[in-house]
């Protein structure tokens, strides 16, 4: 073996460290070989072709052994998750807005009609896109999303005030769009058993109720902060724990982080925008590697 | 079925190969129009072999070197079959419309 053909194998082998260890061990002396076959003769150090190529496949591999080969899947399970148990809490919120108009009603408070019947209609409109999502009934849970932009843009119709459209684009939309996500992707998630399935909605559901009772209007709220540990301490088990945190915080985080842009003095605005992504971040690095360790097992 | 992988199913099929001859066969089969590197030969393969496609055939070592050898399995010989029936269909019907048949 020539120097050339030495010095061009240690640059093999330190790309080859982009590859996890365990495909290293079963594939490294194979890969070796065949990128030193490939090579052009009196070549010192590898093509651009082949690095990127191999950056490429590195990655893959990375991928594919942290999430147990289905990215998809994972992806698509915590999307649907999150769809549910976001329609499951806008059911409640909605159910409980319907009952502060009829306070406003008896009270003889004079109470817009458009807002009456949209605040009406969203709990509905909910439920349908809560059973069409649990059903997998793709073409349902969109029809139901539409009929809830709808809604929503009728209630803002309601609202008094110039930015009316403004307040669409803040509150429906954002409040959708997880539907809307969960919707397009939950139809390639694999089927689970039933009783896991009403466990953790179960579970999920009655940790949201908590955290919101507690917390209020306040999303500052130690309350609010004490649900979401626990939401992240569940989510170590299971990454739908983390979709559903994700899910309680999309409801204020819009706002929060456009309170965040209008007073970029205000840290604790954008501190709160921040909080889900990071803890999303953080939380899928541990579930891949708890997947990592699960596939390495078997 | 993509096709750089197709025309590994298809460099298979003459007889076993290893990483290289695999990669000079695809090349060769494409007129060099299709070259695939070492990473994505090996992401193939281990996809390929998952499904189980393709199978090792031998190892060989050769002055400190490791060459395995790979070749279809049953499987990947049919999938092959069909996919060049499908393949030959669609080249088929465009050779009608350009020839104005269509």
């Amino acid at each position: 073996m020539s120097s050339d053909d030495r010095r061009l194998e240690v640059w093999y082998r330190v790309l080859l460290r982009l590859y996890p260890r365990e495909y290293r061990q079963r594939r490294g002396e194979e890969l070796v070989t065949t990128l030193l076959d490939a090579s052009p003769p009196n070549a010192t150090r590898p093509s651009a072709r082949s690095v990127f190529d191999l950056l490429r496949a590195a990655c893959l591999a990375r991928l594919k052994l942290a999430t147990g080969g289905n990215v998809g899947r994972m992806v698509a399970d915590g999307a649907r998750w999150a769809g549910l148990f976001f329609c499951a809490y806008a059911v409640l919120r909605n159910l409980y807005e319907v009952w502060w108009l009829a306070r406003c009603l008896a009270a003889g408070f004079p109470v817009d009609g458009l807002l009456t019947l949209s605040t009406g209609l969203e709990p509905a409109a909910f439920c349908l896109a809560f059973i069409a999502l649990w059903q997998r009934w793709r073409v349902g849970a969109l029809a139901s999303a539409t009929l809830l932009v709808a809604l929503g843009a009728l209630r803002a119709l309601s609202y008094p005030g110039p930015d009316n459209w403004g307040f669409v684009l803040r509150m429906a939309l954002p409040q959708t769009l997880p539907l809307f996500a969960a919707a397009l992707l939950e139809t390639r998630s694999a089927p689970r058993a039933k009783p896991e399935r009403i466990a953790h909605l179960v579970a999920v559901v009655g940790l949201l109720a908590v955290v919101k009772t507690f917390a209020g209007h306040d999303t500052h709220g130690v309350a609010l902060v004490a649900g979401s540990v626990a939401l992240v301490a569940l989510g170590l088990f299971d990454p739908r724990f983390l979709a559903a945190l994700i899910v309680l915080r999309s409801n204020t985080d819009g706002r929060m982080l456009i309170g965040a842009l209008e007073r970029p003095w205000d840290v604790r605005d954008l501190l709160a925008a921040m909080i889900p992504p990071l803890f999303f971040v953080a939380l899928t690095s541990i579930q891949c590697a708890r997947a990592r360790e699960r596939m390495l097992r078997t | 079925m993509q096709e750089p992988t197709y025309l590994v199913l298809v460099a298979l099929g003459e007889k076993p190969l290893h990483g290289y001859g695999i990669m000079k066969a695809v090349e060769t089969l494409s007129d060099g129009r299709v070259k695939i590197g070492a990473g994505t030969l090996y992401a193939a393969l281990d996809r390929l072999a998952e499904l189980d496609q393709v199978e090792l055939d031998r190892e060989e070592t050769e002055g400190g070197r490791v060459r395995r050898y790979y070749r279809l399995t049953r499987t990947g010989r049919q999938v092959l079959a069909e996919e060049t029936a499908v393949r030959s269909r669609y080249v088929a019907r465009a050779l009608a419309i350009l020839e104005g048949k269509g």
